[in-house]
């Protein structure tokens, strides 16, 4: 049953990709900019044949279903093409030297958040309309109402400028960068058994991890909260602070446990916001990672690299839900039944 | 009576924890200290284990610390996609690699063209010169630097070897079609027809080693260039930082450009920090040293900082409003030389970009060679301007588009502000940047703001490109006979004073003709930290650390 669960949902990604890919596709190429004028740059004397043969290189000469069609043949096979912005390598090359970065950062604003928002949650809901709750609810709306950029440029202002405790961009300080192995380079760190490289690459995720993680954090938090709320009104929490469990035994036990299965799934939606979210803070923090590569690539009209990175950020989407509703069947037996 | 339930309550908790202690069991008190003491041993377990490493020869690719120490740092405005010499039409490519790789020509400070790695040159007749070049040089790798290397290097660019990609540089070559080497220190430079800016335009080709080329291949050579400068390459993390350590055995540089000898730094780092918030929070966190390109607003903030200093440089970049001379309004000459008295270069000079930058009488910047500066400056007269729209049968006023790209709509923004005083109402239509090349190519548009740079400071890098009949981004549809001849022969002219005179005049023909006006250029400006010595900002982009020192950190 599992196994058809799991391939029922997977063979539901590939439309949801062909979709994607289609819209990614037209929407790039029908957008002004033209990636050849990008390339050549002010080159002077340049003939129109020059810039055909560059059209023809790059296969952009072909009618556009033409193009759409070799597009999506190639990339089933993984290969996404070769990208216009660097120097004609391999998109799949470039994308490779990029992901850990955006990976690394995006797993520690994840911990960030669920870190803060969880127990932010309980807490609130044991006394709803208490100071806890009401600052904790003001605390949600600012952290979903800041606009990434902002919030990270004054996160660096107050945490790197003004008091110069953390690093305001960058992955890693110069002197400690560990072996690559994995490319995240906390966990190179570890495997090294480099400290200080560790705790440098820790101190650099800081700033962007918490711009990053402010929204999830304020959503997540009102989630538990409420879902906390409704769960300690159920018979089944009275019964059990009857029969004299301790309160922590109530709460964190009982209450939390049923609690958090709604929430999985907003966890889930909130990662794949976390991944937009990193293509604003990659770009105010210079952090070197898939964001900022897509946001570049979209400046200067790099079709096959928008499109790889739109790719992935879709089909980590898809497969965080997939991921989350297999764990919410785990924790609810209800609806592996339904 | 509550005070002694509570004492009794403590006293009975008390001896429940002596008793499970006697017991063997963990009190709370207990388990609190030794979960306390867990937490720090996993959190100290990065530093346990790096002890663990040390034993075990540990692995380390982090820089060495002198070099960390004692090397600057530079945010630039601009990621690099390669560092191949050849393949790249990039200022920001090419600040970088000139750290690395020395060419045959350099400019120094004062945009005087100096000797580098060629010692003389000399032109043997019109279309081939000889270039003498420097003995005893080494390339990064050791092997000798000779002429095969300048001879791969041109042929390289200009197309002349099989199987390689074709060099987007090419252009900046212009006409010529082969090297010959004479003997190991000899080289001759051919040319189609004369061409007397060869060494001019030397400074932007880098000598690149043959041998090591062949060795490792095109794409290999694009991540880890070699050359023969006073940097070479440490590393490169792309999208984070490029490290160049000091190359000891560096033969010094131009002689014309003391001091020769090793550099003085360690080192040079440069950072792609694209965001300019970012960029000057760095520098002001001691981050970096050098911040490349700070918006003029910021330009007094940085310079009022304890740690920093602006450094500016007259940039090589004319704006200017085009005007399409193939279709009316702007057919009729009348309408063209009102639209020149239309606007007050001052105000938006001085108010908008807040002094940062300076009106121009032409196309090119006082710098360039053959700049006449007996052209009246730029000045505003309504009542000229009205009269002669009135004349052109605009006695009502004149309604235009005034095309831009994103980045200009508000200086376009407050030149069609300045206009309405002579009756022109304009509009501003922004349009994205390549789609408006594309646009302006294709002679589509009637009134433009736009930009041409030529850091070559040489009136051939701008001029035939937007003014010759078949210029390829001639956007006014300019045509004129004679600014077409007198551009044919400053190209052939050997006799610097001779070419001189025509572009004097080809600047006169166009003053005249008027297919552009309101010409500027904005300032080139550096955020500087006060630890670094003797960097100036130049108008050519280039960041040569060669020469630059560093104040140790306090």
């Amino acid at each position: 049953m599992w196994g058809r669960f799991v391939t029922r949902r997977l063979i539901q990604l590939i439309p949801v990709l062909l979709g994607v890919s289609f819209i990614v596709f037209f929407t790039m190429h029908l957008t002004p900019g033209d990636p050849i004028e990008h390339m050549l740059g002010q080159a002077g004397h340049v003939t129109q044949e020059q810039i055909e043969e560059l059209r023809g290189h790059y296969g952009l000469d072909r009618p556009l279903v033409v193009q759409y069609g070799l597009f999506v043949g190639n990339a089933a096979r993984g290969d996404f093409g070769l990208s216009y912005s660097h120097h004609g390598r391999a998109v799949a090359s470039v994308v490779r030297e990029r992901l850990p970065a955006t990976l690394e950062l995006t797993l520690f604003a994840f911990v960030m958040a669920l870190v803060f928002a969880i127990p932010a949650g309980v807490i609130a809901s044991l006394r709803p309309q208490g100071v806890f709750d009401r600052g904790a609810t003001i605390g949600a709306l600012l952290g979903i109402s800041m606009p990434g950029f902002w919030l990270g440029i004054v996160l660096m202002i107050v945490f790197g400028l003004q008091r110069n405790w953390l690093p305001i961009s960058g992955r890693i300080d110069l002197a400690v960068v560990p072996p690559a192995r994995t490319g995240l380079y906390t966990l190179d760190a570890l495997l090294s058994g480099n400290g200080a490289a560790f705790w440098s690459a820790l101190k650099h995720m800081v700033l962007p991890g918490l711009a990053m993680a402010a929204p999830m954090a304020a959503m997540v938090m009102r989630m538990v909260r409420s879902s906390m709320i409704g769960v300690l009104a159920q018979d089944y929490v009275q019964f059990a602070r009857a029969k004299g469990l301790p309160e922590r035994t109530v709460v964190g036990k009982h209450a939390l446990r049923n609690a958090l299965i709604p929430t999985v799934n907003i966890v889930a939606l909130q990662t794949g916001l976390l991944l937009s979210g990193n293509m604003i803070i990659e770009t105010v923090f210079q952090y070197p990672g898939l964001g900022k590569l897509a946001v570049d690539a979209i400046g200067a009209a790099d079709y096959p690299l928008v499109q790889a990175v739109v790719l992935i950020y879709a089909v980590s989407y898809v497969l965080l839900n997939v991921g989350a509703d297999a764990l919410h069947a785990v924790l609810d037996p209800r609806v592996r039944v339904a | 009576m509550r005070q002694l339930q509570r004492t009794e309550e403590i006293r009975d908790s008390m001896l429940r924890e002596k008793r499970e202690e006697a017991a063997g069991g963990f009190t709370r008190r207990e388990f609190l200290r030794e979960g306390l003491r867990a937490a720090v041993l996993v959190g100290g377990l990065p530093g346990a284990l790096s002890v663990l490493g040390a034993g075990c020869a540990r692995e380390q690719s982090g820089l060495r610390p002198e070099l960390v120490r004692g090397s600057l740092r530079v945010g630039l405005d601009a990621d690099v996609p390669t560092l191949d010499p050849a393949m790249h039409r990039s200022r920001t490519v090419e600040a970088v690699v000139r750290n690395m790789c020395d060419g045959l020509v350099a400019r120094d400070a004062q945009m005087n063209y100096v000797p580098q790695l060629a010692v003389s040159w000399r032109v043997e007749d019109e279309t081939r010169w000889i270039f003498k070049l420097r003995e005893g040089v080494r390339f990064h790798t050791g092997e000798p630097f000779a002429a095969e290397d300048v001879k791969f290097t041109l042929d390289r660019i200009i197309g002349a070897i099989d199987g390689l990609e074709q060099s987007p540089r090419k252009s900046l070559l212009g006409p010529v079609v082969g090297t010959e080497v004479i003997d190991e220190h000899t080289v001759a430079i051919v040319t189609e027809g004369p061409y007397p800016i060869l060494h001019k335009k030397l400074v932007f080709q880098e000598v690149c080693p043959k041998a090591y080329f062949e060795r490792v291949g095109a794409e290999e050579f694009g991540r880890r260039p070699v050359g023969a400068g006073p940097f070479r390459l440490v590393e490169w993390r792309p999208g984070e930082r490029i490290v160049l350590e000091r190359f000891e055995d560096y033969y010094g540089g131009a002689p014309e450009i003391p001091p020769a000898g090793p550099a003085e730094l360690e080192g040079v780092i440069f950072r792609p920090l694209e965001e300019a918030a970012t960029r000057l929070a760095s520098l002001e966190a001691g981050e970096v040293e050098v911040a490349v390109s700070v918006p003029p607003d910021q330009a007094d903030r940085i310079d009022g900082l304890p740690e920093a200093r602006v450094s500016v440089a007259q940039g090589t970049k004319t704006h200017f409003v085009g005007l399409n001379c193939t279709r009316k309004p702007f057919s009729d000459r009348r309408v063209r030389e009102a639209m020149r008295y239309a606007v007050d270069p001052k105000p938006i000079m001085e108010q908008f970009l807040l002094g940062r930058a300076r009106a121009l009488p032409g196309i090119l910047v006082p710098m360039a060679f053959g700049y006449d500066s007996s052209l009246p400056a730029p000045r505003q007269d309504t009542a000229r301007a009205r009269e002669l729209l009135r004349e052109a049968g605009h006695g009502d006023g004149l309604s235009v588009t005034l095309d831009c790209e994103a980045a200009d709509k508000r200086i376009a923004e407050a030149i069609a502000g300045s206009m309405q005083a002579a009756g022109v109402r304009a509009e501003v239509r922004v349009t994205k940047k390549d789609n408006l090349l594309n646009q302006l190519r294709r002679q589509e548009r009637d009134m433009f703001l736009t930009s041409w740079g030529n850091s070559s400071l040489d009136p051939s890098g701008i001029l035939p490109v937007l003014f010759r009949s078949d210029g390829y981004s001639n956007f006014f549809g300019y045509r004129s006979p004679r600014v077409d001849r007198l551009l044919d022969e400053a190209d052939r002219a050997m006799e610097p004073e001779v070419r001189r005179q025509k572009y004097v005049e080809i600047q006169r023909a166009l003053h005249e003709d008027i297919p552009t006006c309101f010409h500027f250029a904005l300032e080139e400006l550096y955020g500087v930290s006060t630890r670094v010595l003797d960097f100036e900002a130049r108008p050519d982009g280039m960041l040569p650390m060669h020469d630059v020192a560093l104040r140790a950190q306090v």
